[in-house]
């Protein structure tokens, strides 16, 4: 089968990724250098550029956020601890800086949090389903080599047998949590406001009537798309804006 | 108001002039000027005589000026008028106003009208047009109105935040005679201002020279000012009502009189400022620091003074911080200010006195107090700082209530300010394009030890089957294990034996070969099954003779020679029967 082919090609994705993992940890550690000497501009750009090089972890947008903190970005400093939660919902440290940057956000919104169980679980794996999917992989593997020997002893030890029913099931819990850390945080339904002020109209179109006015750094949650518009809802009212207006989470 | 009589009688004879004619006449030294050219420009108020001789009485004249636009007025007065008799068929002038000019403009000028006003009647000259040319460049132009002016002087144009300059009001009079009579002083707006007292006897005044022209100096006022914030701030201009020229026999005329606006520039101090900075600037700052005790109890007070010497804006510190411990209470400072205003700046020393009260015992450290200042001199920052202490606090004395039941509260700790907190340093981050989990390829991994175990187990079924059917190669190799055991009855000479147990060997072989159990075995089974798989005939009959012969054994006598042939048969037949079945 084309198995050993397709383990070559991981192998190769492996080794260029690792390279490049390596210049961004670099640049990850720079940042931080930059930021601890108050150059908070030049630490903005080098997260934003392992950002740009398809590379993101909770802690690089949290990074990042307290940036655009320190700068007055207030719109910014939202979005990027908005997106480090996004990740890792169980993250303390940006709910905090969070927090405190809505505070400077003129809109007020009375707060909803709808996180339970799966909020400390990812705190504790950090968001890192990828983690997880190769705790499962190795459990499953475990569990494979522990059921051959069960099968393959001529005294069937029953040892053999609950060890490898254990890992199964260590297995499939991770399985199960890696998957919903990935649907959470892939699928992004939130959208900060990045203009000074902007219109939220009653139609997606700039020539119906102005259902109500966010500013800057203000989230609204998107309901549905259509072309350049978002359907969008900020404390239970409803209306349409402009996608450019917005940066998704 | 002083009032005075002025009789003019001509001529020998009280004669009544019926019909006076007084007209004003203009005389101009030059016309058309240079720029900053002096000219003389006058006007005269005359009236025509008749028959060689007039007369008028009046009681004073009075001049309305005009106003010369930008042409600087020099000098201005009344000439002494003389009675003076015009030889040449001249009139006889009553009064004569002169004005010292400077055009300081190129271009034609206008002058006004002026009006004499004499007897409640009103004189009036034509309008005097002067055209302005180029003039000399060298000539040396002194300021509007020059006989009387005001001026806002600022020792210093340029300041920093916090640093302090001189500003005089200074009156400047050619006149010897002048008196304030209303004056308006504007505050100005982002600047702190301290006025400085000019004593029981005044500010001295002072002669001064400019442009040859000889002033009396008056210090109206003299104020310290200080930067307060970073811009320009234009002092607005002061105006003065003055009374000019008051003699015995006039008041003098009124004049307001404006100051020119100058401007102060509040530079920023230099950025990266000390710890302990408290937007003090000046010279020669120095600080004491007095710890009343090192020793004491709980709830006893402690009093920290600290002295800060210097020249400077010490009127405006209002703390020098003090770092102290939680447990300690600290109180407003009680200042003492013993600052001296002088023109030359503020100097002097404030003290503060801190009171504080260690609540808990034990041995604290109070750390270092730093105060810093900007030092005009050298130009850049300086910090003071006076070494930390130890303080041994002992146990209060007695349990009173008071400090008992401050011992005993219990304080939250106190968030001291809300900030973001700081950035992580690790991180494990992750391409995006890192996508191997949820791919096919993890899926297919994960999938890898169920197939593997489902083979297994497959493989394990199918082992223990074919482990319940017995082979053939087995059942031959068994037959012949056993045709060994016979031989060794054999040697033994117990051919019965080695007959049966040669029997056994066959009928088993048999059994596994035509897949029939023992008991079906008999003549046509085998024969029919061993034709079926292809055993040659031969050896079907060979193999009938050996069992005939075993069964014959059994019951007659036999020779062991006629026993190991059969022996050896009985290996051929089952090598033979051997290969064709399978």
């Amino acid at each position: 089968m084309s198995s050993k082919r397709y383990l070559l090609v991981l192998m190769m994705g492996l080794v260029s990724t690792s390279m490049a993992w390596s210049n961004v940890a670099v640049w990850f550690e720079q940042a931080n250098k930059h930021y601890d000497v108050g150059e908070y501009e030049e630490a903005f750009q080098l997260y934003d550029s392992i950002e740009k090089m398809q590379f993101q972890s909770a802690e690089l947008f949290y990074n990042k956020g307290n940036c655009a903190y320190k700068l007055g970005w207030t719109a910014q400093a939202v979005l990027n601890f908005e997106k480090a939660l996004r990740i890792n919902p169980g993250f303390e440290d940006a709910q905090h800086n969070l927090a405190l940057a809505n505070d400077q956000v003129a809109d007020k919104r009375s707060e909803v949090q709808q996180k339970g169980v799966l909020t400390w679980m990812s705190a504790f794996f950090n968001g890192n389903y990828q983690l997880l999917g190769n705790i499962t992989l190795i459990s499953l593997m475990l569990f494979g080599v522990l059921g051959s020997i069960y099968l393959l002893s001529k005294n069937r030890s029953r040892v053999w047998m609950r060890l490898g029913i254990v890992s199964l099931i260590i297995g499939g819990m991770a399985l199960a949590l890696a998957v919903l850390i990935l649907r959470t945080s892939s699928q992004s339904n939130g959208a900060i406001i990045m203009e000074p002020v902007i219109t939220i109209y009653n139609e997606p179109s700039e020539n119906s009537s102005a259902a109500f006015i966010l500013h800057e750094g203000s989230r609204v949650d998107i309901l549905e798309e259509l072309e350049h518009w978002f359907k969008v809802t900020f404390d239970k009212k409803v209306g349409w804006i402009a996608k450019t207006s917005v940066a998704v989470i | 108001m002083m009032r005075s009589w002025f009789l003019v009688v001509i001529g020998f004879y009280l004669h009544t002039v019926v019909a006076q004619e007084i007209y004003v006449d203009i005389q101009c030294s030059n016309a058309y000027p240079g720029v900053g050219e002096q000219i003389k420009l006058s006007y005269v108020l005359k009236m025509k005589m008749q028959n060689g001789m007039a007369s008028i009485s009046h009681s004073g004249i009075k001049v309305k000026k005009p106003s010369f636009g930008n042409i600087n007025v020099l000098q201005e007065g009344t000439e002494s008028s003389m009675f003076s008799f015009g030889n040449m068929g001249g009139d006889m002038q009553l009064s004569k106003y002169s004005f010292i000019l400077q055009p300081t403009a190129k271009g034609k000028v206008t002058i006004d009208a002026l009006t004499f006003i004499m007897n409640g009647k009103e004189y009036t000259s034509k309008p005097m047009v002067i055209t302005v040319g180029e003039g000399d460049p060298n000539l040396k132009i002194v300021p509007q109105n020059a006989n009387l002016f005001v001026r806002i002087e600022v020792a210093k144009p340029e300041i920093y935040v916090g640093e302090h300059t001189l500003v005089t009001y200074k009156l400047y009079s050619h006149y010897s005679n002048v008196s304030v009579q209303n004056y308006d002083f504007p505050m100005a707006k982002g600047l702190w201002t301290e006025e400085i007292s000019p004593g029981k006897q005044g500010w001295p005044q002072t002669q001064e020279n400019i442009g040859g022209k000889g002033y009396l100096v008056v210090p109206l006022k003299k104020e310290i000012v200080f930067g307060r914030a970073v811009g320009n701030v234009q002092l607005p201009a002061i105006s003065l009502d003055m009374l000019v020229g008051g003699s015995v026999f006039s008041p003098g005329s009124k004049e307001t009189i404006k100051s020119n606006a100058p401007t102060i520039q509040v530079k920023s101090l230099p950025a990266n400022a000390p710890n302990g900075f408290t937007n003090q600037v000046g010279k020669g700052y120095k600080m004491e620091v007095n710890y009343s005790t090192q020793e004491l109890k709980a709830n006893e007070p402690l009093d920290i003074k600290i002295k800060i010497t210097g020249e400077g804006n010490l009127r405006q510190l209002e703390e020098v911080p003090l770092q102290l411990p939680k447990d300690f209470e600290q109180y407003d400072a009680e200042i003492t200010d013993n600052t001296k205003l002088s023109p030359s700046g503020i100097g002097g020393s404030k003290q503060f006195n801190y009171l504080v009260i260690p609540r808990h015992h034990g041995t604290f450290e109070l750390p270092e107090i730093v105060f810093s200042y900007y030092d005009l001199n050298a130009k850049k920052y300086i910090t003071l700082t006076s070494p930390g202490v130890t303080v041994n606090v002992l146990k209060g004395e007695g349990n009173t209530a008071f400090s008992g039941n401050l011992n005993m509260t219990k304080t939250d700790v106190e968030l001291l300010n809300t900030d973001i907190r700081h950035i992580h340093y690790t991180s494990n981050l992750r391409s995006v394009e890192d996508t191997f989990f949820g791919s096919i390829g993890y899926w297919s991994l994960l999938s890898l030890p169920f197939l593997w175990l489902g083979g297994i187990f497959l493989y394990g079924t199918f082992q223990r089957e074919e482990a319940t059917k017995p082979s053939q190669k087995k059942a031959s190799k068994t037959a012949i294990k056993l045709l060994a055991e016979a031989q060794k009855q054999l040697e033994k000479g117990d051919d019965k034996a080695c007959y049966s147990a040669m029997d056994k060997a066959i009928s088993d072989f048999l059994s596994v070969s035509c897949q029939l159990p023992v008991a079906e075995l008999n003549r046509t089974t085998i024969d029919t099954n061993l034709r079926a798989k292809g055993v040659p005939e031969e050896t079907i009959q060979q193999l009938n003779q050996l069992l005939e012969d075993c069964a014959m054994a059994r019951f007659a006598p036999t020779s062991v020679q006629g026993a190991s042939l059969s022996m050896r048969q009985a290996i051929e037949i089952i090598k033979t029967i051997e290969k064709y079945v399978k």
